[in-house]
């Protein structure tokens, strides 16, 4: 915004920049954390600050017709999985992913932190689509019909590949715990 | 493991993510009113100063011809051709040639 800028138009946009620092601030958590488990922790600030562009770009064409928190987890999810499209290094995201330590690392409870690395491991090796659908489904607690709509795949395809996702972290879970006991 | 314990384990268990910087939103709110490429280029002086460059362009290669005598096609292909030549053009062996037998075309047809 510059000193042309006729007074009307920065009134505008001033509003509309508080709008939207109150979605930030009701949102911020969930796009975190929504990004961090489809990509991992390489570039999260960008793709999180990506989102919020997309989210800035389309304030005004989003009519409604979806929840915000629908909308929202649909420009996430989409934001990531173009980042790591134009990046074309997603498999080395997802090393890194599980060479992350994740805050369990320091907790006191080793059983605890086991599991959260075991979790951390299931997750990683799932495939793409699957982590995202049980990222929304499982992790944030969206239903089938919510899920269908921000992956924008019809119901039967989330229902299987959660029943895939399932059978793939049961096994991995299991297989963790073997080792351990 | 059923379903319910599977989620349940996932849940309790899942990779939390590293704390945002306290000044995320001020550089979120940069981004999104920093001017676009377009609107960056769309102030007085860029204008202007494309403008003044597309006018005097537009005087210099005018400027010879208003007032002049109608130029037969021989000639405008002459001057046509010295003025590619000096700006590095037709200077590839053969392009030349083929001018000067084009201008001699012209010249007989003349």
């Amino acid at each position: 915004m510059n000193d042309s800028t006729p007074l009307s138009a920065q009134a505008d946009t001033a509003a509309r920049l508080a709008r939207f620092q109150a979605l930030y601030e009701s949102v911020k958590d969930q796009v975190r954390r929504t990004v961090y488990s489809v990509s991992g922790a390489q570039d999260l600030d960008d793709i999180v600050q990506d989102t919020f562009l997309k989210l800035w770009k389309s304030l005004d064409s989003f009519r409604g017709d979806a929840s915000v928190r629908s909308w929202v987890y649909r420009v996430t999810v989409n934001s990531a999985r173009e980042h790591w499209r134009k990046q074309g290094r997603r498999r080395a995201a997802m090393v890194r992913y599980l060479d992350q330590p994740h805050p369990q690392s320091q907790a006191p409870d080793q059983d605890a932190w086991a599991l959260g690395q075991s979790v951390a491991m299931a997750l990683a090796k799932l495939s793409d689509a699957q982590r995202e659908t049980v990222t929304l489904c499982y992790l944030e607690g969206l239903n089938l019909e919510e899920c269908s709509q921000v992956l924008d795949v019809p119901l039967g395809t989330v229902k299987s590949r959660l029943h895939s996702a399932r059978v793939a972290l049961a096994e991995s879970l299991k297989s963790k715990e073997g080792e351990t006991s | 493991m059923i379903e319910e314990d599977l989620v349940k384990t996932l849940r309790a268990n899942r990779p939390q993510p590293p704390q945002a910087s306290s000044s995320e939103w001020q550089v979120i709110a940069a981004r999104v009113q920093a001017p676009s490429l377009w609107q960056r280029l769309w102030q007085p002086w860029p204008v202007m100063a494309l403008g003044g460059a597309l006018a005097l362009g537009l005087f210099v290669v005018a400027v010879p011809y208003v007032g002049s005598e109608p130029v037969s096609d021989a000639a405008l292909a002459q001057s046509m051709f010295e003025v590619s030549r000096s700006f590095g053009g037709g200077a590839l062996p053969g392009e030349a040639d083929a001018g000067k037998a084009y201008l001699d075309l012209l010249d007989q047809a003349n």
